[in-house]
């Protein structure tokens, strides 16, 4: 062997372990990265996680940390990991209006303002770990965090209430009150609220109203979302609007969890037709 | 000798490939996992606040399905995924009272999405507890049955019947 092919062999040797150096060390570069990013995305997990049962946590009655400011969610998502310290967290946190039964069905309702929207039920949360090395690199997750179950009032104790917002006219009466002629057309505007155990509403239920016809009868007109109803001393027939002789019955129904609660019923009776106001209470679902 | 390194380092760095690639699926698991628990709370807070949901039409109707846009908090205008949930209303009543109830999350567009991740539960909606035929349920309106899994399922799927 020559000195010049001893020199080019060196030289390709030298070449090739360079090249086989740079690899490996590209290699080894790319598994920690690897690594640093499989760290990001379990503590991303982890936070999730643990921000979602901090939320169904009770916080003093009767509030939830559920119902606790965008800020406290934002601190108790960042707060250091001490198996990660060098991992930055990163939160974001907005009220997220869901519409029942969902979006695309509610669509056409949205511009009218009439949709069956749920405004208070649900947080829409993003949690971001960035790469302590490459922090353009971020694990992200987002997820939804719902209303924690809560009990409502039990019995004997009413969970759903009745609540008269117009001035009622004079001769609608309370139950019992059998004097009362009410004019054709004449109405009262109601409302219904559920209240959990601590006597705090529920939010965001959805109510149904009905009509107990006792000889009479009248008019519901509902919300879609049935927390709003007008009871109208009247009937339309198609071609014309009548008022019938007796008593009626107006009751909203609540159900949470499935557990249909007792109605309230807004007593509208008399003759021709009297309309009384009563809390009278149907038992069952 | 130098071949042999080379051979070495070569199956070292596939392997690191793989890893790699790994972790980016990892993530996108992770984001589909995070959608399909989003549908499930979707579907739970409904059911317990709105007593008309889920909507069946008719008599025979015992499912319904729907499906959800989710955007990034952080940049509203952005889609980071979607959930679908189905909700099987078939033995709500006794003596089965359960919902059976779906939710699978897609990371990336709903068409065309890079992860999928199914979550299938079953919701207790009996009023008297189990064991003894009495009220209160202790387990009222909680998921008394969840399976996670199931990321590469094609297509929504209930086990519809016994």
């Amino acid at each position: 062997m020559t000195l010049a092919e001893t020199i080019m062999a060196i030289f390709v040797l030298t070449l090739a372990v360079a090249f086989v150096g740079a690899l490996l060390r590209t290699g080894l570069h790319h598994q920690a990265h690897s690594q640093r990013r499989m760290l990001a995305i379990g503590l991303a997990r982890k936070k999730m996680t643990l921000l979602r049962a901090w939320a169904r946590t009770p916080a003093g009655a009767p509030n939830y940390n559920f119902d606790a400011a965008p800020a406290s969610w934002v601190s108790q998502a960042t707060t250091s990991d001490p198996e990660y310290p060098n991992f930055t967290v990163q939160c974001f946190v907005q009220n997220e209006v869901l519409y029942s039964p969902c979006t695309s069905m509610e669509a056409p309702y949205v511009p009218l303002g009439t949709a069956r929207a749920m405004n208070n039920s649900a947080k829409k949360v993003k949690i971001s770990v960035a790469d302590p090395v490459d922090p353009g690199w971020t694990a992200d997750l987002v997820t939804l965090v719902c209303d924690p179950t809560r009990d409502l009032k039990a019995p004997p104790d009413d969970a759903v209430h009745l609540i008269t917002t117009s001035a009622v006219p004079a001769n609608f009466g309370p139950s019992g009150n059998d004097l009362n002629n009410p004019a054709a057309g004449s109405f009262v505007d109601m409302r219904a609220e559920a209240v959990y155990q601590n006597g705090a509403p529920v939010s965001d239920i959805f109510f149904d109203w009905y009509i107990v016809p006792l000889g009479g009868t009248g008019t519901l007109l509902t919300s879609r979302d049935g927390r709003t109803c007008r009871f109208v001393n009247g009937v339309s027939t198609g071609i014309a609007n009548v008022t019938t002789e007796g008593n009626s019955v107006v009751a909203v129904h609540g159900s949470y969890r499935g557990q249909g609660q007792p109605p309230q019923n807004y007593v509208l009776g008399g003759v021709n037709p009297y309309i009384n106001i009563s809390p009278v209470y149907h038992l069952g679902p | 000798m130098i071949a042999l390194v080379l051979v070495v380092v070569l199956g070292y760095l596939g392997a690191r490939a793989l890893e790699y690639s790994s972790t980016t699926r990892m993530q996108q698991v992770l984001m589909a996992q995070g959608l399909a628990e989003a549908g499930m709370e979707n579907a739970r807070v409904k059911l317990e606040k709105d007593m008309f949901f889920p909507p069946l039409g008719g008599y025979g109707q015992y499912v319904f399905s729907y499906s959800e846009d989710m955007t990034d908090p952080a940049n509203p205008l952005q889609v980071v995924g979607s959930y679908s949930v189905t909700l099987d209303c078939s033995k709500r009543e006794s003596p089965y009272c359960i919902v059976r109830v779906q939710s699978v999350g897609s990371a990336g567009i709903r068409t065309n999405p890079r992860a999928r991740y199914r979550i299938y539960a079953e919701l207790d909606v009996s009023s008297y507890n189990r064991a003894t035929n009495l009220a209160p349920n202790p387990t009222l309106f909680r998921y008394i049955l969840w399976r996670e899994g199931g990321v590469e399922q094609p297509s929504v799927e209930l086990p519809f019947g016994d």
